[in-house]
């Protein structure tokens, strides 16, 4: 069920004013009830998985919270965490690791001409989301961090949460489960709120990111014969897209939990206004980075402490690598992994330098730079992530720097797209910089506010894609 | 026995403050008990980890992982270079 | 502002006052801003948006074209009215197939029967896609005034009919070109030598002319064959002679297109006339009629609609073989 159809509208509306009618103590259960049926409406036989990592997890992180043996815990870790990586190998990477292993034997000259065992398998909706969050559910409690979750209703509804299935965020423990034992209770700040994140989410999504998708796809497929400066548009505006793609789909996610009473992780901070790429990783998927940093980075950074700047480096590879395979069984995302990791491993060796000429400029100018500088790596990165293989990226770029041609960009879809990320951008400047006084969204006078969300939705009326766009991170 | 252990509590902050000024490069840091890393803007994964081995150097101990997975804030630092 | 805090205070919960308050915001918005963009849509200066609303509303030729953008650059009025002294308009649009073309066609039948109405076809036009369901869009500021097509407007999906309560969504991505439309300067209007629908295509295009070797999908869309049936009932129920013509194509086709083969069955149960132009050497490898690629220039369209013509000339018994001949030499020498 896609987030901006009507028929998920109509789930949400009817499903929040049963939530509410019903007495507050079968709340999360009706919520672990239409979790199911949502999972279910978009394929019958993903629940089965869904359901294993919850049952397993569920048992194994109550038995390892038990046991006082450290050796006992260990086992049950690494049980937890082989059945979790399975699944996600099984179904995300199998046919990916079957190609490679292939084409070693065929380099090492062994017999590859048995016919490869590649599967036909869908990924289950959700699947990197959910078991990221599963290990990192079970390491917290390995760690004594947090306390296993004993009520298995809670547990589940932890897990399966409608909202944050689609595009997550990957919920943390310590945040999430608390708030399952609240009693929620009827607040119209949540409904309102819920309904603006939801506005500006679809926004995002049906003004922005799908206007773009039309052109940027079109320019792509026809490469070839499209003029360098054309290719480079497509590429800046690409980044937009994903930017309002991705953000915009996750603001309905977190208005549809906040609908309910519920606050999910804030997943994206204005991210094209990063200052260099390590800021950028702290405001982009924040979610995901901030599981890799302390899953992945953390002890591997604390456990080779010793090595100096190499032990930064050596654990800014690893969990950059596992940030680009995380989006998917390529070689591009493993490349854009790693495109990331020296960027951060730059960053890292060059830290005094550049604050030293941060201390020199004028810091209206060094700022500028580095936005630009930082929004033009993060867009040559996302070359490497769109495309189907690293060479084709490297063909794109290539073709930027030297196609000729007419620059192609009718007026009417130029003036959707620039109109549609300039508000974007706009609002994500005042956020960040303050630059006015006078707001209109957070307007003192609610009558202003309700005009201003209003013109939004009119807005949308008037220059949305309604025919369906493509959500990229679906596929995760 | 309370007092000098109050005291050892105000030494242990302000030479962690020193410290952190130190590796952070910022002179504005004011430490307490309950200071976390989203509290400072200096303050980030990375250099992180040059704090601890700076921390570790300064008292001549040795963290081990658990303990340092486990730090919540500034307070829970100073607990675990006491118990040592 | 005070009378409204009473009302909160005294009458309805915060809620749902302030709800109601921003429903009819809204829908004073849709509506103000919906008919102004209605009006804006009206006057549209000749262009894209004025061939449909012409189309719909006001043309009443004896001869209609209708297809996709082959019969735009292809089939040319003026010759039409010259040789066979019966006026001709040219409905074909870029990327709209029989859907399209149906709507229109129901549209005209409600306020006149043409005398001929002439369908080209598309290869794989049948086929099961859904892009041209979406671009049936262009038809929706259409969707209030002619019931005829409501339903053809519908297939796009099932909730077409909810949304037509917003005055705003019938010119949903229109703004912008709208607003250049109606701005009398623009230049590309100015451009684009408009005749009675007809858009030449006036360069020629040495692009290499490579054999199309594809199969062509037999994967049918049973919706548009169905319309396309329907295309040939209303016709023959409003007395339009039909003809269906597949425009030639300036590369071989190594292989029989099924969507043709489907189309050319369902128009001989009818005993409606196909003329079909693929392969013909008379336009394989002529890179002098290639506009682009696709498409034939005007130079092409010229010779290609003396050829229909005289086919249907022929049909209708109005033309000897002999004069057939005498035509084709003569426009060759051109």
């Amino acid at each position: 069920m896609l987030f901006t159809s009507i028929i998920y509208f109509l789930f949400l509306a009817g499903s929040v004013l049963v939530y509410y009618l019903i007495p507050a103590k079968y709340r999360n259960l009706f919520l672990i009830v239409i979790s199911i049926w949502f999972y279910l409406y978009v394929k019958v036989s993903y629940i089965f998985i869904i359901l294993f990592v919850i049952l397993i997890n569920y048992w194994l992180g109550i038995l390892i919270g038990r046991t006082d043996s450290k050796q006992r815990k260990k086992a049950f870790f690494y049980l937890s965490l082989l059945a979790n990586s399975s699944v996600l190998i099984f179904f995300k990477y199998w046919n990916f690791l079957i190609l490679n292993l292939f084409e070693l034997f065929g380099w090492l000259h062994l017999d590859n001409s048995a016919s490869a065992p590649f599967l036909d398998i869908a990924l289950p909706l959700g699947l990197s989301y959910y078991i990221f969050q599963t290990i990192g559910y079970i390491t917290d409690i390995k760690r004594g961090s947090i306390q296993a979750e004993t009520n298995f209703y809670r547990f589940t509804l932890f897990t399966i949460y409608f909202p944050k299935l689609l595009v997550g965020p990957i919920e943390r423990a310590n945040h999430f489960l608390p708030q399952l034992k609240r009693k929620i209770s009827f607040d119209k700040e949540n409904i309102i709120e819920g309904a603006r994140r939801i506005a500006w989410g679809l926004f995002k999504k049906l003004v922005v990111a799908d206007r773009i998708a039309i052109y940027h796809s079109k320019v792509i497929s026809t490469s070839d014969h499209q003029s360098g400066g054309t290719i480079l548009l497509a590429c800046v505006l690409y980044t937009f897209q994903v930017y309002a793609d991705f953000s915009g789909y996750t603001d309905i996610a977190l208005g549809t939990a906040r609908m309910f009473g519920f606050h999910l992780m804030e997943n994206f901070k204005r991210p094209l206004l990063a200052k260099n790429v390590s800021e950028f990783w702290r405001r982009w998927h924040i979610s995901l980075s901030s599981w890799v940093n302390d899953y992945i980075f953390n002890p591997i950074a604390l456990k080779y402490r010793y090595w100096g700047e190499w032990g930064l480096f050596y654990a800014l590879f690893v969990s950059f690598v596992v940030i680009g395979i995380w989006h998917g069984a390529a070689w591009t995302y493993v490349f854009f992994g790693i495109s990331q990791a020296i960027a951060l491993i730059y960053e890292t060796a060059t830290r005094r330098a550049r604050k030293k000429i941060s201390k020199r400029i004028n810091s209206h100018i060094y700022n500028s730079v580095s936005i630009l500088l930082t929004f033009l790596f993060v867009t040559f990165s996302l070359i490497i992530f769109q495309s189907k293989t690293i060479g084709e990226a490297f063909e794109l770029i290539h073709k930027m720097f030297i196609n000729r041609g007419h620059f192609y960009l009718y007026p009417s879809i130029g003036l959707f797209m620039i109109t549609g990320c300039l508000i974007m951008m706009i609002y994500d400047l005042q956020e960040e910089f303050k630059i006015w006084s006078f707001s209109l969204f957070s307007n003192k006078s609610w009558l202003v506010q309700q005009v201003a969300y209003a013109l939004l939705l009119i807005y949308i009326l008037i220059a949305g894609v309604f025919d369906g766009g493509q959500f990229i991170y679906f596929a995760f | 026995m309370m007092n000098t252990f109050i005291m050892e509590q105000d030494t242990l902050l302000k030479e962690l403050n020193n410290i952190f000024i130190k590796v952070f490069e910022d002179d504005s840091i004011k430490l307490n008990e309950n200071t976390t890393i989203a509290d400072i803007e200096a303050w980030d994964s990375l250099n992180h980890i040059q704090m601890i081995t700076a921390v570790e150097k300064h008292y001549k101990i040795r963290f081990n992982l658990n303990e340092l997975l486990n730090f919540r804030n500034v307070g829970d630092l100073c607990r675990s270079i006491q118990a040592k | 502002m005070s009378w409204i805090n009473k009302i909160k205070q005294k009458h309805l919960p915060s809620l749902l006052f302030k709800t109601l308050v921003f429903l009819f915001i809204l829908f004073l918005l849709d509506f103000v801003i919906g008919t102004f963009l209605a009006n804006l849509y009206s006057k549209q200066k000749p262009g894209d948006i004025y061939r449909i609303t012409y189309s719909m509303d006001s043309m009443k030729q004896d001869i209609l074209i209708f297809g996709s953008s082959t019969a735009n650059h292809h089939y040319i009025p003026e010759i039409f009215k010259k040789r066979m002294n019966l006026s001709c308009y040219n409905t074909g649009k870029d990327n709209q197939i029989i859907l399209y073309n149906y709507a229109i066609l129901k549209g005209v039948l409600q306020r006149y029967s043409p005398k001929i109405a002439i369908l080209d076809f598309n290869r794989d036009e049948f086929e099961m896609e859904h892009g041209s369901y979406d671009r049936l869009s262009a038809l929706i500021p259409y969707y209030k005034s002619h019931p005829e097509i409501r339903k053809i407007i519908e297939l796009r999906s099932p909730y077409e009919k909810f949304k037509r309560f917003s005055h705003i969504y019938p010119y949903n991505s229109l703004i912008f070109t709208m607003i250049m439309g109606a701005i009398e300067s623009h230049k590309e209007r100015k451009e684009i030598k408009e005749q009675n629908g007809y858009i030449p295509l006036t360069d020629t295009c040495y692009a290499d002319l490579i054999a199309d070797s594809s199969y062509g999908t037999t994967n049918f869309d049973s919706v548009k064959i169905n319309v396309f049936e329907s295309f040939i009932k209303d016709c023959q129920k409003s007395n339009v002679k039909l003809y269906i013509v597949i425009s030639p194509l300036l590369i071989h086709c190594l292989h029989e297109d099924p969507s043709i083969n489907k189309a050319t069955e369902i128009a001989k149960k009818y005993n409606i006339s196909v003329y079909n132009f693929t392969n013909s050497p008379l336009f394989v490898n002529k890179f002098l009629f290639a506009g682009n690629g696709t498409h034939l220039n005007d130079s092409g369209a010229r010779y290609f609609t003396n050829l229909i013509i005289d086919s249907i000339m022929k049909d209708e018994g109005l033309i000897n073989h002999k004069e057939i001949l005498v035509n084709k030499q003569n426009i060759s020498k051109k």
